[in-house]
């Protein structure tokens, strides 16, 4: 049987069994969640291939702790949340940014897409423009809120991932997203990007 | 603009900020990493190790300290060699196993030198509590603990003799001699002080 038509379930008791394509496969088939998770916690796409590693080696060797109880995806990305969120608390990491230049992912991959936009330059430097006082709305939240917008609107994660990650209840999370978002319209119209009528 | 376009530029740059693909080696690097049993990175603590060992050899330095500090001021009780017990009473030792007074009291009032409250030893009441349980049978009722009577012992003092005084012996006092009248006499001009 080809190892791509069997369960994560089945693969974690491959992969328990010291079988290494078994956990492979895993690997393959979650990278990206985790990778996005870790994304959304850190911003930093360095960062994030960094708590991703991280994630995949701490779950082979908690594979014995999984019972089950929620997906394997699930139990992966509260591991991965967990260790994306340590690295956003580690004190090195926060000495590197402060010194380091911010290197802008964002701005150069801006770039790219202004070249290849269909509309007119002065349209999408306009939708650029609006993207960007976005951004700075939404990295002005608190974490908590910024944490729950970003995995919400990812489109990645069910809202009960997003609970277990964030280790809050379903409402919670829901109000956050909403109350995220209404706080990005209020600052994007305080600073005049948007008109205030509706 | 509107709240739906609004929302949907929300949406749109927030997929671009969470867009993205890890590299691809990761799968080889991170079965690299299994197979060879490397040790999570530093990352996966809030602090690291270089901040982490030394703060806690120095928070534990301290903690030793303080502890020493405050035993040296409040020795513990058992250090409290003999108590002097009200008269009647026998004496008591703190620290001493549990004996047929299972709590005393001194005070400074009752001749005591200091006033220690001596607890039940515990080891003593768990070990009843433990007899009790093995013996005792789910059908039989509790048997009344056995509490050995209080035996004061005799004093052994000499009775202070108090002679009793005779009939004739008067207490003197003298009179006081007469006092001298004080005399009054106002102030001349020169005992007057000088104008403020």
């Amino acid at each position: 049987m080809s190892i791509v038509c069997v369960s994560d379930l089945e693969l974690v008791a491959r992969a328990r069994q010291g079988d290494p394509a078994a956990f492979g496969e895993l690997v393959d088939r979650h990278r990206s969640a985790v990778y996005r998770a870790a994304l959304a916690a850190l911003g930093s796409h360095a960062d994030a291939e960094d708590a991703a590693q991280d994630t995949f080696f701490v779950a082979y060797r908690r594979l014995g702790s999984f019972r089950g109880e929620a997906t394997f995806k699930t139990w992966l990305l509260t591991i991965a949340w967990h260790q994306a969120i340590n690295q956003r608390r580690s004190v090195m990491r926060i000495v590197r940014r402060t010194i380091a230049p911010k290197r802008d992912e964002e701005g150069e991959s801006q770039l790219a897409q202004l070249a290849s936009i269909g509309p007119s330059p002065e349209e999408a430097a306009v939708q650029e423009q609006l993207h960007g006082a976005i951004r700075a709305a939404i990295r002005s939240l608190s974490p908590k809120l910024r944490d729950a917008l970003l995995l919400a609107q990812s489109g990645e994660y069910s809202y009960e991932e997003i609970g277990a990650m964030l280790r809050s209840p379903l409402g919670t999370i829901k109000w956050r997203v909403s109350e995220a978002r209404r706080l990005v319209r209020a600052r994007l119209r305080q600073r005049g990007h948007v008109a205030d009528g509706r | 603009m509107d709240d739906e376009r609004l929302d949907a530029a929300i949406d749109e740059t927030v997929r671009r900020m969470t867009a993205g693909e890890p590299s691809a080696e990761f799968r080889h690097r991170v079965l690299t990493r299994i197979s060879a049993g490397l040790p999570v990175p530093s990352s996966t603590s809030a602090v690291p190790r270089s901040v982490f060992w030394p703060g806690l050899a120095a928070v534990t330095a301290a903690a030793l300290l303080l502890v020493t500090v405050i035993l040296g001021r409040h020795p513990g009780r058992d250090s409290v060699a003999i108590l002097r017990a009200p008269q009647g009473s026998p004496i008591v030792r703190a620290g001493q196993p549990h004996s047929s007074i299972p709590e005393q009291q001194t005070s400074p009032a009752a001749g005591g030198i200091d006033t220690v409250r001596q607890e039940p030893t515990p080891t003593v009441r768990s070990g009843n509590r433990k007899i009790e349980t093995e013996t005792r049978d789910p059908g039989t009722p509790k048997p009344e603990p056995v509490i050995p009577p209080l035996v004061i012992p005799p004093l052994d003092l000499d009775s202070i003799a108090v002679a009793a005084l005779p009939h004739d012996t008067r207490i003197g006092v003298e009179p006081l001699p007469p006092l001298a009248p004080i005399a009054v006499v106002p102030l001349g001009a020169a005992d007057q002080g000088a104008p403020r």
